[in-house]
């Protein structure tokens, strides 16, 4: 059991990330690398309120509202500016890298170098608190497990993904979908464009800043590039989470519904932690392979699972939506 | 929409025989020796030339000392590929394979094995710059280890004695290394000091050496590279552009002297994974606890150029440094 308790406990980063892209991509039918963005500011800030000794739910409430501003810049840039998609928002990861290390170098206190490295002390905020719970889960059984984690992360992205799909059923939310299926109707009808593509990434954004407080609660440290493998490991999550729902359609085939998130951002997640980590430990038992070498295997249960979920009851492959 | 149910079946299936093979494929020991047998665990940030290079003699000096007691050593290798999202899962994956040794090599993976450890686990870090990037865990834990210490006053004097008429040094380096804006902030200081200036300009990955070496070589006499494994992992693009400018580049480990570079007053890649190797061997063959050991502090005092280089630059060495040691320059 323990490599499933392990995905499950650490999901939480991939997971809200894959939820970002929900929104993002899903809804919104756009490739928001800016997510990137996002998801390091929120570490930033969140890293640098606690440091400063502010309590945890300023510091979560800011670094949401720090995600919301990277993804709103995105939105600004390709909605206001028209600036092509992808350019947009490699502009904000830049602009994002930056603001972070400022926040490091300038709003540290005691801060023994300037380094743009954000760190945070592994008994405070929440990654604390998880910690101080793991002699529980131990006596409960948890043999070491990190339990508690796990708990935590499920409780965690079960709320989110219930907030994303509250959102795409409110007025707002319907919108912003109807928005994104059709984008020139939109704007014939004479919805509010910009102000639409704005909120639907600055929601975005807040929950890529989620991830990156998840972060910083699994690792109590991060870098200016942290979220740049964040960035196709939450993509390689949601598809396969995406290929779930297909497969398991009935449950889930209500669209944006609960389910569908949920399977979309946990499942992925797990089902991606899973491989990725068990692959490798079993790449390194094995001593005629190179660590590295566990990318061949890892690939290939991608795709198998890939191809598995996409195929229906006949054996034949289902439409792939491009969004 | 139906469900499919022979899919999820299958996906089921698959996952369910990944768990079997977890669970029951053992490490592959090679060849039995009639010694002890010990596990140990590497656990690396990324595949890079210099950690790889640490990861590569740590082995063979451990494999060897471990021979010359009877006893073989195992190791798993572990790589977090450079996500900082995958090292929790594989820390913890790591400790509960209960090793006999865990060296983690490199600051992101070491502070969070260190952090997540009881204090059993007996732990050898390796190639950490600051050990007090650590964090205060480190005290309570089963841990020594081996950082390494660019000598920054000799590179630099080595730098002003090779072109003493140098006014501005431009420096390359990846704002998201803190070791490298630790070599940054040092060098600065050392080079003001001589009444020079630093240009410097950020490289986020090695595909952006090249073009912002060839934009600093038009303002700077000199290039200088410190502790920064993105600029030292593109070496080759580095030296290519700033060659192209007639324009000497000082590095701070034999590697980049290989790679190009003219001189160094090197760390030795090498010496940090043999030291490494030492200390581990002490737990594994010598039945010490980590926090017995005192940790290490590898420094570079080796000075090396590179004769081809030299040549394509025409200079040659300075006086002061003629006990200089030639590297073996590769086809």
């Amino acid at each position: 059991m323990a490599p499933i308790i392990n995905a499950i406990a650490f999901a939480l980063p991939l997971a809200l990330c894959c939820l970002s892209i929900s929104i993002s991509f899903r809804m919104l039918r756009y490739p928001d690398l800016g997510m990137t963005g996002g998801f390091v500011v929120g570490a930033y800030v969140y890293g640098v309120i606690l440091r400063n000794g502010l309590p945890i739910f300023v510091a979560v409430l800011v670094a949401m509202l720090g995600g919301a501003v990277a993804g709103g810049l995105t939105g600004l840039l390709h909605y206001r500016l028209k600036i092509n998609t992808l350019l947009a928002g490699i502009a904000t990861i830049y602009m994002c890298r930056s603001v972070a290390a400022r926040l490091a170098l300038n709003l540290l206190p005691n801060a023994s170098s300037r380094s743009p490295v954000m760190e945070i002390d592994g008994a405070s905020g929440i990654g604390g608190w998880l910690t101080r719970l793991l002699p529980l889960s131990n006596r409960l059984g948890g043999e070491g497990l990190p339990v508690p984690h796990a708990a935590v992360a499920v409780a965690m992205v079960t709320a989110g993904a219930a907030a994303a799909a509250v959102f795409a059923h409110v007025r707002m939310g319907v919108v912003l979908r109807a928005f994104g299926d059709n984008r020139e109707a939109a704007v014939e009808g004479n919805f509010p464009t910009v102000r639409l593509g704005i909120l639907g990434l600055a929601l975005a954004g807040v929950f890529a800043a989620l991830g990156g407080i998840a972060l910083m609660f699994t690792n109590t440290s991060a870098t200016i590039d942290s979220g740049a493998t964040i960035l196709i490991e939450s993509f390689a999550a949601f598809f396969l989470g995406d290929s779930l729902v297909r497969s398991v359609g009935a449950f889930v085939s209500y669209r944006y519904g609960f389910g569908q998130m949920v399977v979309t951002a946990l499942g992925g997640t797990v089902i991606y932690q899973f491989l990725r980590n068990v692959t490798q430990i079993l790449a390194t038992r094995v001593g005629w392979l190179e660590a590295t070498d566990y990318g061949f295997v890892f690939a290939g249960m991608l795709v198998l699972i890939g191809y598995l979920a996409t195929r229906d009851e006949k054996g034949v492959a289902r439409p792939v939506p491009i969004y | 929409m139906r469900p499919n149910w022979k899919g999820v079946i299958a996906i089921v299936v698959v996952l369910a025989l990944l768990l079997i093979a977890y669970k029951y494929l053992k490490p592959s020991t090679g060849r039995r020796q009639s010694g002890r047998q010990y596990r140990v665990a590497i656990f690396s940030y990324v595949s890079h030339p210099v950690l790889d290079t640490v990861r590569v003699s740590f082995q063979h000096e451990l494999l060897g000392l471990a021979a010359g007691r009877s006893a073989s050593i195992v190791f798993q290798n572990f790589n977090a590929d450079g996500s900082d999202a995958q090292i929790p899962a594989l820390s913890a994956s790591i400790l509960q394979g209960k090793f006999d040794l865990i060296v983690p090599i490199a600051t992101p993976v070491s502070r969070q094995i260190v952090r997540d450890a009881d204090a059993s686990v007996p732990i050898i870090y390796s190639f950490v710059t600051n050990p007090e990037n650590l964090g205060p865990d480190r005290f309570s834990k089963n841990v020594s280890g081996v950082s390494d210490a660019v000598n920054y006053p000799a590179n630099i004097e080595l730098v002003f004695s090779w072109y003493p008429t140098t006014k501005t040094v431009g420096m390359l380096y990846n704002p998201a290394e803190p070791n490298s804006v630790d070599a940054l902030a040092r060098a600065k200081q050392l080079i003001e000091a001589r009444g020079a200036r630093v240009a410097t300009a950020t490289v986020s990955g090695p595909s952006e050496v090249a073009a912002s070496a060839a934009n600093l070589a038009r303002e700077v006499d000199v290039f200088y590279v410190g502790g920064d494994n993105t600029v030292v992992g593109a070496m080759k693009n580095l030296v290519s552009e700033a060659t192209k400018a007639h324009k000497p580049v000082f590095a701070s480990d034999s590697g980049s002297v290989d790679a190009g570079a003219l001189a160094a007053v090197s760390v030795d890649y090498n010496d940090i994974g043999i030291a490494t190797a030492r200390a581990a061997a002490q737990v594994l063959l010598g039945g010490k606890a980590p926090r017995s050991i005192s940790p290490v502090s590898v420094t570079g005092n080796r000075t090396l150029y590179n004769p081809a280089t030299v040549n394509e630059l025409n200079t040659k060495v300075p006086a002061a440094h003629l006990e200089a040691q030639p590297v073996q320059v590769r086809p």
